[in-house]
């Protein structure tokens, strides 16, 4: 093997092992221990969307269709 | 033939012809980029709402009417708490607050601080809060997509809510919630429940929804029926419900990209077929050039089939490293707004490292045997064929 071609596949290497590095050594425990305490304190696990505020639950031209750029009618019941 | 010889005219082969090699390797990474993004983007959520969903309460109560939920009388509490087998009764008081000036709504939420369990909840969410100081007077802890928008708003200390009596209710920025709980709680306001009832015009005996725990799964069907029977515009969802229709959006979404993928993989295939097939390329030189040095099929077959792996397993290992990058340590910007909008307030969240590795295979897998016949067969075609017609 011509040495270019060593140190690009030293290279593949390096990406995935920082990879795993990084996959191995992230926190969990803390990330989804915050999310259940919060949901503890609220009992709510709506996803926070960032969607355009509707204030009606109709589509003002369509009633019989749901409102548009609402994004939280599929995400929940 | 040795082979180390082999490996020394193979890596030769692709360093002269780096270009040509660059070129496939970086569209290949591109694509694989884009869907192992969107792959993690919604693994990652998918994770996270599951995690978050087991400590959520395994039933919601909530009254409809006109298919419309509207304000479910509190007495329904009463009369939950008397059904055996029901636990945890609690009732929830939320809903959007718009900020009309610059269109854009915060989810208020009111959680009753007079319950010790909801005290041993904040102590663990938010470490050395003093409540006393958090019940004097009328405070509320934001999400960090609220105390930014505020911010930027000059609301620094405290915001004026305006009731849906007309009058103003100030109220102080005690804390903001930790930045881990991004997802479901950016655009959170956390208040005393009857501060929420105030600016959300509740009455005393009104609340949003109940919910309630049964702790033996087997009565859920049944407990389902049980309570539905109370009332006639009682609606009941259970945690499963919620879980499905997650999963369905979910899957819903990443499959639509990975139709997206399938047909760029398919135009790309069909573009290296076109390049190795055509009749005076110089691939097809350099195979006759092969053969008429007295290289076997097998072998010119066997050298193509290795350099087309090499080039597959770089563009592989270069789109997902670029992708978990992306997603996991940059935070996904532009494309998260595909799951999570980005019309209402900026969400800066960390998306927890989620990696399926069956998903991976799959995508692999879908991307290298296209890949690797779409060069072999032509190839094949032409070792099979004279040498010196090959190389006219």
């Amino acid at each position: 093997m011509i040495k270019p071609f060593v140190a690009f596949a030293v290279l593949l290497v390096i990406l995935l092992f920082s990879m795993s590095l990084h996959y191995g050594l992230f926190p969990y425990s803390k990330a989804t221990k915050t999310m259940q305490e919060m949901t503890a304190l609220t009992h709510m696990t709506h996803l926070s969307l960032s969607v355009g505020y509707d204030e009606s639950v109709y589509n003002s031209t369509y009633p019989e269709m749901t409102a548009l750029g609402r994004m939280d009618f599929v995400y929940e019941r | 033939m040795n082979a180390n010889a082999f490996w020394h005219f193979l890596t030769l082969q692709l360093f002269k012809e780096r270009s040509k090699h660059l070129s496939v390797i970086v569209i290949s990474a591109m694509i694989l980029f884009l869907l192992s993004s969107v792959l993690f983007i919604s693994s990652s959520i998918r994770f996270s709402l599951e995690e978050t969903l087991k400590v959520q309460p395994d039933f919601v109560v909530s009254r409809v009417q006109g298919g419309i939920s509207v304000p479910t009388p509190m007495i329904w509490e009463d009369e939950l708490i008397d059904i055996y087998g029901v636990s945890n009764v609690i009732q929830r008081v939320y809903g959007r607050y718009f900020f009309k000036a610059k269109e854009r709504s915060f989810l208020i939420v009111g959680v009753d601080f007079l319950e010790e369990q909801s005290h041993e909840n904040l102590q663990k969410l938010i470490a050395k809060t003093d409540i006393k100081a958090f019940l004097n007077g009328s405070k509320m802890l934001v999400g960090e997509g609220v105390k930014t928008y505020l911010d930027a708003h000059f609301y620094k200390d405290d915001y004026n809510f305006l009731t849906p009596e007309g009058t103003f209710e100030k109220v102080n920025i005690f804390k903001t919630l930790p930045f881990q709980s991004n997802l479901i709680a950016n655009d959170m306001m956390v208040m005393p429940i009857d501060l929420a009832r105030k600016i959300l015009g509740y009455s005393e005996e009104e609340v949003s929804d109940i919910t309630f725990n049964v702790p033996n799964p087997d009565e859920w069907d049944m407990m389902t029926d049980k309570v539905s029977a109370l009332h006639y515009d009682l609606q009941v969802v259970n945690k499963k419900d919620v879980q499905k229709s997650y999963e369905n959006l979910y899957n819903y979404k990443g499959g639509l990209f990975l139709i997206l993928f399938l047909v760029v993989l398919s135009t790309f295939t069909l573009i290296l077929y076109q390049r190795y097939s055509m009749v005076y390329s110089s691939e097809r030189r350099n195979i006759g050039l092969l053969r008429a040095l007295g290289w076997s099929i097998n072998d010119v077959l066997k050298f193509k089939f290795t350099e087309t792996l090499v080039i597959v397993f770089a563009s592989y290992i270069l789109g997902v490293f670029f992708a978990y990058v992306y997603v996991f340590v940059l935070g996904a910007p532009l494309l998260k707004e595909v799951f999570l909008g980005g019309q209402n307030l900026q969400n800066t969240l960390t998306f927890v490292p989620v990696l399926d590795f069956s998903v991976l295979t799959s995508i692999f897998l879908i991307y290298a045997l296209p890949f690797i016949a779409a060069v072999l067969i032509p190839v094949w075609r032409v070792s099979v064929t004279e040498p010196k017609e090959a190389m006219l």
